[in-house]
């Protein structure tokens, strides 16, 4: 996301005036309000829009979060976001383990795992 | 004597670093047919999710709602700015992100050419006179400008098959999903 707030300007050079703010990026796009105790740095590793800091037990509106992760353990949707490089869907993995609902059930984890293991056959 | 083995070590691994990043582009080209799918589709499938979920996100927005949003340009006498597109900007993010790896790969590749056969190129060697005659034969090679040495992107649907290709976006019911191309 870091793209739609700094770096290099192309992507709005044509057809634009101005890019989003790291506060829209942060609260619209991945529903993490900026408050007094979120962290508001201004780089892709810093802002609340970084992806290991994105809580999936926030209410606010995680549009693209949300979207990109739903039924992402759903057997009939195998076609979603299934990373072809090993390395990549360990990450993956350890993505999901940080915010696994379920730790002992395992559900989206175990899941998950089950995608990745059907890709890389 | 010791100078000489880690001058040898040292050619070894700076040889063996070029073949590994010149098999850079076999790897993405690699298509398994029957026995699994094409690498490049693997990559394809993520980003023309991003683009379906970026049209959704277009449909629901009610830009001017809230502020720091990213600004369209202002309409004639003035009207107000033209609502942004998300599938725009990430179509541009992507054609640009990815025009610059194929630009830096025909640049990587033609140096790579020339550093390979003045330090590197070995006639005696069958091994490595076919890797070489593999990756830098002109025009073919896996690691020459008009051979290789790019992204596979399919033009279908979008230019880089990273947007808009209905073959690689698919709905949660699993459905394809033909966006057309994104527009400004």
């Amino acid at each position: 996301m870091a793209w739609l707030v700094q770096g290099d300007p192309r992507p709005f050079a044509a057809n634009y005036q101005s890019r989003a703010t790291v506060q829209w990026v942060s609260e619209v796009l991945l529903g993490i309000p900026i408050t007094a105790t979120t962290p508001n740095g201004a780089g892709p590793n810093t802002g609340p829009y970084n992806l290991v800091s994105a809580n999936l037990k926030n209410t606010a509106p995680l549009f693209v979060w949300n979207h990109m992760c739903s039924r992402l353990g759903d057997v009939g949707n195998q076609r979603e976001l299934v990373l072809a490089d090993r390395s990549m869907n360990r990450k993956k993995e350890d993505v999901f383990a940080l915010h696994n609902p379920n730790p002992d059930g395992g559900s989206w984890l175990g899941t998950s795992r089950k995608i990745r293991d059907v890709s890389e056959g | 004597m010791k100078d000489d083995f880690l001058s040898l070590i040292k050619t070894k691994l700076t040889s063996r670093r070029y073949m590994q990043y010149a098999g850079v582009f076999t790897y993405l080209n690699y298509n398994p047919g029957a026995a699994g799918e094409a690498i490049w589709n693997k990559y394809m499938r993520p980003a023309n999710y991003i683009d379906l979920i970026l049209r959704e996100f277009d449909n629901t927005y009610v830009w001017g709602s809230r502020p720091g949003e990213p600004q369209g340009l202002p309409g004639a006498n003035g009207a107000p700015n033209s609502p942004p597109r998300m599938r725009w900007l990430w179509k541009t993010y992507m054609d640009m992100l990815l025009g610059t790896i194929d630009a830096h790969a025909v640049t990587w590749c033609a140096n790579a050419d020339t550093v390979w056969t003045n330090n590197y190129a070995n006639a005696a060697n069958p091994a490595l006179l076919a890797w070489q005659n593999a990756a830098f034969t002109a025009n073919t090679g896996f690691c020459t400008a008009n051979g290789g040495a790019r992204l596979p992107r399919p033009n279908t649907g979008g230019l880089y098959g990273v947007y808009g290709n209905a073959a690689m976006t698919f709905n949660w019911a699993g459905a394809a999903m033909a966006l057309g191309a994104p527009t400004p």
